[in-house]
């Protein structure tokens, strides 16, 4: 066969994507991402590594790469210090920042579109407003958070290297330096705590870190907050609990290591559990089989939950979660619509509408996803769904 | 602009760096990071986290430095790690499509409105790579895509010559056969009735 048109059609495409990375800047940012990185993980003096990245990003500007206005280099200084109180940002596509009294971040790089924040310590308010193409990069020592519109509350401990985040809406993924990533969606908190444990002598890295913060172990567990205080004795949270016997499970679940979990607790501690579990517990377990993609476990400890605890806020959560492992399957609808019914108001009716939305649309069901995208803006007009909500309007016939 | 003269070779960047030099390290990362990120475009097409995979293959390149037994083969190696990153993203994706949902914008919008032809053309190949398999839509980015010589994507993909041509004639057979009817792609279609590969 002749390939020439098929390698002019690449070419084609090549020349087109050429202009686009052009145009944002992309091999620029890729390499000012990469050499600050790497800088962090340098035994060398910091000082001659960050002259080095200036160096290179000039260069990088020289020949062409960078020639993206967007990018605008940070000001000086860049670090703010929420000395005396809170200290808000607002930024120009509408998203703010409020890092919390005795907070201390760093604004990394900014676009009219998003940007980079480190957070050096303390807590950070943020608030990226959906459907306007921001994206937005938030960094806490190892840890990336990933945002495109969401809101959420974000601490960084450096001296102990713990991590949270607590989604109030929306979500985002979490990306560890050692490769673990994760998505937390609205209602769920993951929390990363530091590996108490230092890194053996013949694992080090032929440019180890130096300083900085200890390495978290990347894979904290997503959990779903705490049940409010008359839901009391059935919501005590596993991560209290001993790390010993029966409880090893959730341990490995706490750490991120679902299949780990999943094996150890093995067919007969599963049915136990299933049974004498807390619902924190069942919560927990329904989570990691998820994650570790057990999907018939994952339902059975969901629905442990609504059976037991039937009426209360743990149910309504595993009602999303059994809507969550059927998406995008057509029946995923019925368990967010019964989310809806059971939690009209809940924490995370959002995004329950919001993929009974997207469940009805995938399904072919135009109208009937309509329906909802105009429930979902009049509710949720500044959602994570609300981009897709007008788009579903805007081809209305 | 400060630039280095003469500019060393990647086998002496790749000694030094080995050594803990981090100008040495950084030298790499610029002098690589167009060609990853160019790899990484070809075979994912629009995907909003184009920096951040190119970023990691920089750091994992520079973090396994000391696997690299030829420094002289850096371009090579770290064009072979990348393909490694695409494979992990496109399988992730597949998994998890459900729950990131489809890309919602193209990166090919930031040609503007007056590219339309562009954007529906790009729509059409990387809908159609879609149902392709990841090796299959691996070796027909890095072939046709991004301009390589069979060896070259032979060795980006890990496989013999062979293998990489069995593979890049399956692509091209279902790619064909995926785009017969996509208007987009007419100047680009054979004008020869033959098809299939000889």
């Amino acid at each position: 066969m002749n390939e020439e048109p098929l390698r002019s059609l690449g070419r084609q495409i090549a020349s087109w994507q050429d202009e686009a990375l052009r145009e944002r800047g992309v091999a620029a940012e890729v390499a000012r991402r990469a050499t600050e990185a790497a800088a962090r993980r340098s035994r060398r003096p910091r000082a001659s590594v960050l002259l080095v990245a200036a160096a290179i990003i000039g260069a990088i500007a020289f020949l062409g790469f960078g020639r993206d206005a967007s990018v605008r280099p940070t000001p000086s200084p860049a670090v703010w210090t929420a000395e005396t109180g809170d200290l808000a940002e607002v930024f120009p596509d509408g998203t703010t920042t409020l890092l919390r009294a005795g907070g201390r971040a760093r604004l990394v790089s900014a676009t009219d579109q998003g940007g980079r924040v480190a957070l050096l310590d303390g807590r950070l308010h943020v608030s990226v407003p959906p459907g306007r193409g921001s994206r937005w990069t938030f960094e806490c020592g190892p840890h990336q958070v990933l945002v495109t519109g969401t809101r959420f509350d974000l601490a960084w401990d450096p001296g102990e290297g713990r991590f949270e985040i607590d989604m109030l809406d929306g979500s985002v993924r979490v990306r560890s330096d050692d490769g673990s990533e994760r998505s937390v969606v609205a209602g769920e908190r993951l929390r990363i705590p530091a590996d108490p444990s230092p890194a053996p002598a013949d694992d080090a890295p032929s440019v180890p870190s130096e300083s900085g913060p200890p390495t978290p172990t990347a894979s904290g567990p997503t959990e779903r907050r705490p049940a409010p205080p008359r839901t009391a004795p059935s919501s005590e949270t596993p991560r209290d609990q001993p790390a010993d016997g029966g409880t090893r499970w959730q341990a490995l679940a706490l750490e991120g290591r679902y299949a780990e979990a999943m094996q150890t607790i093995g067919a007969a501690g599963f049915e136990s559990a299933l049974a004498t579990s807390t619902a924190a517990e069942l919560l927990l377990l329904g989570d990691a089989a998820r994650f570790a993609g057990e999907a018939g476990r994952s339902a059975r400890a969901y629905e442990a939950v609504r059976a037991r605890y039937a009426g209360g806020p743990e149910a309504e959560r595993a009602l999303f979660s059994l809507g969550v492992l059927a998406f995008p399957e057509p029946r995923a609808a019925d368990l967010f619509a019964a989310y809806l019914q059971a939690a009209p108001g809940g924490p995370l009716a959002p995004e329950a509408l919001g993929r009974w939305m997207e469940v009805r649309e995938r399904a072919g069901d135009r109208e009937g996803a309509r329906e909802l995208a105009r429930r979902y803006l009049a509710q949720h007009p500044t959602g994570g769904h609300a981009a897709l909500a007008r788009s579903l309007l805007d081809h209305a016939p | 602009m400060l630039r280095l003269a003469p500019e060393p070779s990647d086998e002496a960047l790749v000694l030094r760096a080995r050594d803990g030099d981090g100008q040495a390290t950084g030298w790499l990362i610029e002098r690589h990071a167009p060609r990853v990120t160019q790899v990484l475009a070809r075979a994912l097409g629009h995907d909003a986290d184009l920096v951040d995979h190119a970023q990691e293959v920089l750091l994992r390149a520079v973090r396994e430095l000391g696997a690299l037994r030829d420094p002289g083969a850096f371009r090579a190696w770290i064009t072979a790690l990348a393909v490694t990153e695409v494979r992990r993203v496109l399988r992730r994706r597949a998994r998890w499509r459900w729950l990131w949902g489809e890309g919602r914008s193209s990166d090919v919008e930031a040609l503007g409105e007056d590219r339309t032809g562009a954007q529906e053309a790009l729509r059409v190949v990387y809908r159609a790579l879609e149902q392709l398999g990841v090796e299959e839509r691996l070796a027909f980015t890095l072939r046709h895509v991004e301009g390589m010589e069979l060896t070259e994507v032979a060795d980006a993909m890990g496989v013999s010559l062979a293998t990489a041509k069995r593979r890049l004639a399956r692509a091209d057979d279902r790619f064909q056969a995926l785009t017969a009817g996509a208007d987009a792609l007419a100047p680009w279609r054979p004008t020869s009735p033959e098809r299939g590969r000889p």
